[in-house]
Parts: structure tokens; C-alpha cells; sequence
């Protein structure tokens, strides 16, 4: 993609983050959490034919750190069926081991803001050999959905993930109900950029998965959309300026307190999800760059809106009130006569 | 007065900050307009006595603009009478001048989250000397609290301010009702860092005031309490790498090219206040004992819509119970 074409999209996925929206659509939105997954799933696909795109948006100063897993069967078992551990490396120069990343960001999507842990298992698709990020737990401050536990969220309760005057990263994370718990710090004064493995950062999220505690048979793998420039180069900071000061994320499997490598990306970084795009399509970087300039040649995008969920609560207090009325009325001129 | 331990106080603000409360609060502001202003700012400073502070995170690359003033006489009518228009430097040991100063950033804090784009002039307090930021506009995508209003709703629908894999800059801001737009692209991958003018940029923050327009009947400055060591200097950005393609926003104040590009590359954390609460600080010294006091506060409760939520839902079972009422008395009678 050009320089152009970059500042065109990252400005057009920007246009579909709405702070007013997001804030009624998380309000509203919470209230499909107690119809059954069903009419959620079914919901979930008539509204991605109605609004094709998300923005989703990760703030600076993105989090990874990856870790080597210690008991391969267990990880194996965590993983979907099709899949099988991955060797992967985060930087370009680094040795491929089978890995657990855990990432830890700030966001502003189309649907919801706020913090998010992920922890991920590095796989491969076994039937098309494409590597893949298999999200296996996640703790956020916000609203959610995921395959096995449809509309949810508000998970983490302390979730912080943010910076101080010292060029220090903070992340401190506690799952609210009292599972899960991740606690970091790392000199943003250390790093140094590097170049990233293309495979693991470019091919790796052209296929998303759930598996481990949010494994569901109605997930299907997902491909983010980007300019793979996004993911050319983050900063690497040295292991012994990263603190992990408590992690019992996936400790069974890893050495939960040793990284093996941290990378932190220090701008923003603009994704979209195409809600109505078929599995498979999505393959090469030339996928990417193809539905990048659909999505910048697409006028009049519907985005999600807030209104499409406060219309009818409207409606519906409206007619409230005048069923209201025209009973007083009627009482009234009853009473009356 | 140096702060040693920076870490509860910063965890303190996160904390403050709740996505679901703030979601809460646009909802329900919008009903506000069935409300006559005087009883939703009541409401408003009712929940704030029970949670006084606002945590208020600026997140990083905050941008910071200063234009020459090239019509001090009318700077000098916005003004509310208690302030003074004075010069200040703007990075430390540069020469003094009249400024309007531009602040960009994206925010997210106990009562809203998004994009603001606030203009300053710079002035002295009458009463207390120090030098007082004076906000004369603000343009934002999300909820904008001001003593006139109360809480105002966003005034526009268009506000990117966001960075590339690259270091570059976008802001595109236009105010809906005017028209009035800044839009600019630039690079801060060149900056430098340099210390900032620390009586504007410390104490100027503990004394913040509006314009006569915004400020309604309330000309008493407010502060924000945050670590001196969050100000303490910025990147100075080279002027040839920002490239303003349009700015609208005061044409006749000042000139239309800033003289300074400033930018903070890390989140910064303040306390607020509440809507309605007003913290008075005297100066720096005070605001680091008062900075140490919050720090070491636990269990600080969050702005909450409780209250707000509570009101809602009984309004609408006492609808419910009406219309059953009704109802009931209609059968009988029929």
C-alpha cells in the first residue's frame, strides 16, 4: 500500500469509531447478554450483513510478551480441532519455539472501549498450514463477545494498561470473579525497534481463533484487516528491563514470570473486521491489500450507530405513553359522563 | 518537592475510571433534555458530593499548539474580570509572549472518553498571582463539562486525532454548528525533549478557569491534582513537520500558524474534579500534599450513575404500576 492510501484508511477506520455510539451501544448492548446464544448468534448475522465494517483500534504502547510452553500436551489439548502447535518467534531474528503470547492494550472499537488482557496459543491450521493467534482466556473493563460465552465482558477489575512521565509501561490486571491475575512493568526507555516475524504478525492474524476455556464448535476462524505495515517493526525492550510481577495466566503450561521476549508497539494501530467476510478469503498479504481497497473504495458505509438500538426503546416509551393517555382519557370521559 | 512513588497514584486515576459507568452517563445524559437544566445540575452535583474526584487520563502524544495573539484587546474581553491577560514562556528560559494555546488530545475519564480540541489563553489570577489557563473553547466527540451547562453534549461528530506505525499525526476536528475546523498532518518522530515553563505548566494547572461565556456565574478557577513530573518537559516538534492545512478556529485572535508544536509522548494522569466540585490549590507545595493525601486514599469510590440509574428505573416501574392501575380501573368500570 502507499503512504496515501495508508493515511486515507487509517483516517476512514477512525470515522467508524464513534464515542457516542459506542457509549449507547455498550449500554444497550448489555442487555443481550441474557437472550439465549441463539438469537444472539442470529442477531450477530443479520447485523453483519446490515453493517459490513468495525473499526478497531489499538491504542499506543501495545504489550506482548511470549513464552516458551514447557508442557506441549497440555497446550495441545487447549487448541481447536484442525489445529496443532506452532513454532513462531515474535522478532524476525529470534529462535521459533511453540510459544503463549500474552498481550495486554488499550482500544476504541466501533462497539466498545477499554482494556483488554488476551492470552494466546500460536497454532497452525493443519488443513492450510497458515499460522494462527488462538485466543484461550481474556479479562477486559468492557463490554465483549466471544463464541462460547456470546454478549459478556466487564471480566477485570483492576484492567490497567497505561504509561508514566518516566517512560514506564504499567499493566495490572485482576479477573473479577476472581480468576486470573497479571501484573507488569517495562522501560519504554530500553526499547529499541526491530523487525518483526513476518509470519507470526502478518499470516498470524489473517486467522483468529478461540480455544482452551472458550473453545465452542460455532467458532469460526476470523481475519483481521490491516496494512501490513503495521506489523514491519515494534520495540523490543530487554528482558531484564520488563518486570512481570504476578502472571497465573496459563501457568500450568509456562514459566509464568519469564518471557521470552516483550515487544511493545508504540503507535496506534488501525485494524477493521469485515463482519460479512467468508472464511478462507483472507490467505496472503494480497488478500489484505485487496479488501483494504474495497473497504476504501466502499461509499456511504453504514457504521454501527447507537441510534439503531435507541429507536426502538424510543418507540417503545412513546407508544407507553400515549397507550397511557389514551387510557386517562378514556377513564376520564367514562367517569365523566 | 519531588514525588518519589508516582505508581499508586497513577493506579489510583485508571481506577477511577470505569468504561461501563461512563457508557451509563452518555445514556442517560441524553435524557436530559426532558429535565429543566437547573434540576439535571442538581442531580449532577448530588451524585458528585458522594464521589468528588474524577480520575482524568490524557493519553499519550498529546498534542499542544501556541499561536501568537495578534488582537490582545479582544483576548483581553474574554476574559472574566478576576484574570488578567499576561505573556508566559512556553518552554523553559524562552522569552515571554501572549499566546493562544491549543490542546489535542484523546482522553478518557470518570464521566467521558474521546477527542477534545481546547483552547487557552494564558492569564494571571487577580487574586492569587498564578498564572491561569483559560479555556475560551472546547470542541469534543463526547460529553464536554462546563459551569454554564452543567454537561454539554459532544458539539461534533467529526474528531480524529490518532498516530500511524510511522510517527505520523492526524487531527481533523470541525465543530458542527460553525464549521470552525483544524485539520493538520505532521510527524513527531523528530521531537526533542526539552523542559516546559514550569509556572505555566505546573501552577497554570492548578488555577483553570473559563471564558466569560463558558464560565456562566462562576469565575472561581479550579485545579487539577497531578505529579509536577508529568509536565516536566515534552517533545518540542520542528515547525516544518507539521503541515496545517486548515485552521478556522479564531481567525481574528491570533495568527493562524502556531509558533510552537509541543507533544507528550507518555499518558498523563490527573484527579479532577467532579461536575459541580470545585478544589482550590495555593501552590505547588500543596499540591503535592495534596497529590500524597489521594495517593495514599483507599477504597475511593468512582463517579456512579447509581443514583441517576436508580431514579430511571423507578420512573419506569411507577409507569408500569400506573398503567396496571389504570387498567384495572378501566375493567371494573367497564
Amino acid at each position: 500500500m502507499t503512504k496515501e492510501e495508508n493515511r486515507v484508511y487509517i483516517k476512514k477506520s477512525e470515522s467508524l469509531v464513534k464515542p457516542r455510539d459506542i457509549t449507547a451501544i455498550s449500554f444497550l448492548g448489555d442487555f443481550n447478554r441474557y437472550l439465549p446464544k441463539k438469537v444472539q448468534r442470529s442477531m450477530l448475522r443479520k447485523g453483519s450483513g446490515k453493517v459490513p465494517y468495525m473499526g478497531f483500534i489499538v491504542e499506543p504502547y501495545c504489550f506482548f510478551a511470549s513464552f516458551r510452553i514447557q508442557d506441549r500436551a497440555a497446550a495441545q489439548a487447549m487448541l481447536p480441532d484442525g489445529y496443532e502447535l506452532a513454532d513462531a518467534s515474535i522478532f524476525r531474528n529470534g529462535g521459533k519455539n511453540p510459544l503463549v503470547i500474552i498481550s495486554a492494550f488499550s482500544t476504541r472499537t466501533s462497539a466498545f472501549m477499554g482494556m483488554r488482557l488476551e492470552c494466546y496459543i500460536i497454532g497452525r491450521n493443519k488443513e492450510t498450514g497458515s499460522m494462527s493467534w488462538i485466543i484461550v482466556d481474556y479479562k477486559t473493563n468492557t463490554s465483549s463477545h466471544d463464541p462460547k460465552n456470546g454478549f459478556c465482558g466487564y471480566t477485570g477489575d483492576p484492567a490497567i494498561h497505561t504509561t508514566t512521565p518516566y517512560g514506564e509501561l504499567l499493566v495490572d490486571v485482576k479477573g473479577s470473579a476472581g480468576g486470573g491475575e497479571f501484573a507488569a512493568r517495562a522501560d519504554l526507555n530500553a526499547g529499541a525497534m526491530e523487525e518483526l516475524d513476518e509470519e507470526l504478525w502478518v499470516e498470524g492474524n489473517m486467522s483468529v481463533d478461540y480455544g482452551g476455556a472458550l473453545k465452542d464448535e460455532s467458532s469460526v476462524p476470523f481475519s483481521l484487516i490491516f496494512d501490513p505495515v503495521l506489523m514491519e517493526k515494534a520495540m523490543r525492550i530487554p528482558l531484564n528491563r520488563v518486570e512481570i510481577e504476578a502472571n497465573t495466566f496459563l501457568n500450568t503450561i509456562i514459566d509464568p514470570k519469564r518471557p521470552e521476549s516483550v515487544a511493545v508497539f508504540p503507535y496506534s494501530q488501525h485494524f477493521i473486521i469485515r463482519q460479512d467476510l467468508q472464511e478462507g478469503r483472507i490467505v496472503r498479504k494480497e488478500d489484505l491489500f485487496r479488501e483494504i481497497r474495497t473497504f476504501l473504495d466502499r461509499e456511504g458505509l453504514k457504521i454501527m450507530t447507537g441510534d439503531d438500538l435507541k429507536r426502538p426503546l424510543f418507540r417503545g416509551m412513546v407508544i407507553s405513553f400515549v397507550v397511557n393517555l389514551g387510557i386517562i382519557i378514556f377513564l376520564l370521559v367514562k367517569l365523566l359522563s | 518537592m519531588a514525588i518519589l512513588e508516582d505508581e499508586a497514584f497513577i493506579k489510583l486515576v485508571e481506577n477511577l475510571i470505569d468504561p461501563a459507568e461512563v457508557c451509563d452517563l452518555y445514556f442517560f445524559q441524553r435524557f436530559k433534555a426532558f429535565l429543566p437544566k437547573s434540576s439535571f445540575k442538581k442531580m449532577l452535583a448530588k451524585t458528585s458530593r458522594k464521589t468528588p474526584y474524577m480520575g482524568f487520563v490524557i493519553e499519550p502524544y498529546s498534542l499542544f499548539m501556541f499561536f501568537r495573539l495578534k488582537d490582545v484587546e479582544k483576548a483581553r474581553a474574554l476574559l472574566p474580570d478576576r484574570y488578567e491577560l499576561t505573556k508566559s514562556a512556553v518552554f523553559a528560559g524562552e522569552e515571554a509572549d501572549h499566546y493562544l494555546g491549543m490542546g489535542i488530545f484523546n482522553t478518557k475519564a470518570s464521566t467521558f472518553w474521546g477527542t477534545r480540541l481546547e483552547s487557552y489563553l494564558i492569564a494571571k489570577d487577580r487574586e492569587t498571582g498564578l498564572v491561569s489557563w483559560i479555556f475560551i473553547d472546547i470542541i469534543s466527540d463526547t460529553l464536554i463539562a462546563l459551569p454554564s451547562e452543567g454537561v454539554a453534549d459532544r458539539n461534533t461528530k467529526r474528531a480524529i486525532y490518532t498516530t500511524s506505525s510511522k510517527g505520523d499525526v492526524f487531527l481533523d476536528i470541525k465543530e458542527d454548528r460553525s464549521g470552525r475546523r483544524l485539520h493538520l498532518r505532521g510527524n513527531i518522530s523528530r521531537g526533542v525533549r526539552r523542559g516546559l515553563d514550569r509556572p505555566l505548566w505546573v501552577l497554570g494547572n492548578t488555577s483553570i478557569a473559563h471564558s466569560r461565556e463558558l464560565a456562566g456565574n462562576n469565575e472561581d478557577p479550579f485545579a487539577v491534582i497531578f505529579d509536577p513530573a508529568e509536565v516536566e518537559a515534552a517533545m518540542d516538534i520542528p515547525l516544518d513537520d507539521i503541515n496545517l492545512r486548515e485552521n478556522s478556529l479564531f481567525p481574528a485572535l491570533a495568527e493562524s500558524e502556531p509558533c510552537k508544536v509541543l507533544c507528550f509522548p507518555y499518558a498523563q494522569h490527573y484527579i479532577a474534579d467532579s461536575p459541580g466540585c470545585r478544589t482550590s490549590i495555593k501552590n505547588e507545595r500543596d499540591m503535592v500534599e495534596n497529590y500524597q493525601r489521594l495517593a495514599k486514599l483507599e477504597g475511593v469510590k468512582t463517579f456512579s450513575t447509581h443514583g441517576i440509574k436508580r431514579m430511571f428505573l423507578s420512573s419506569i416501574i411507577l409507569s408500569i404500576l400506573i398503567s396496571m392501575v389504570l387498567l384495572i380501573l378501566l375493567v371494573l368500570r367497564w
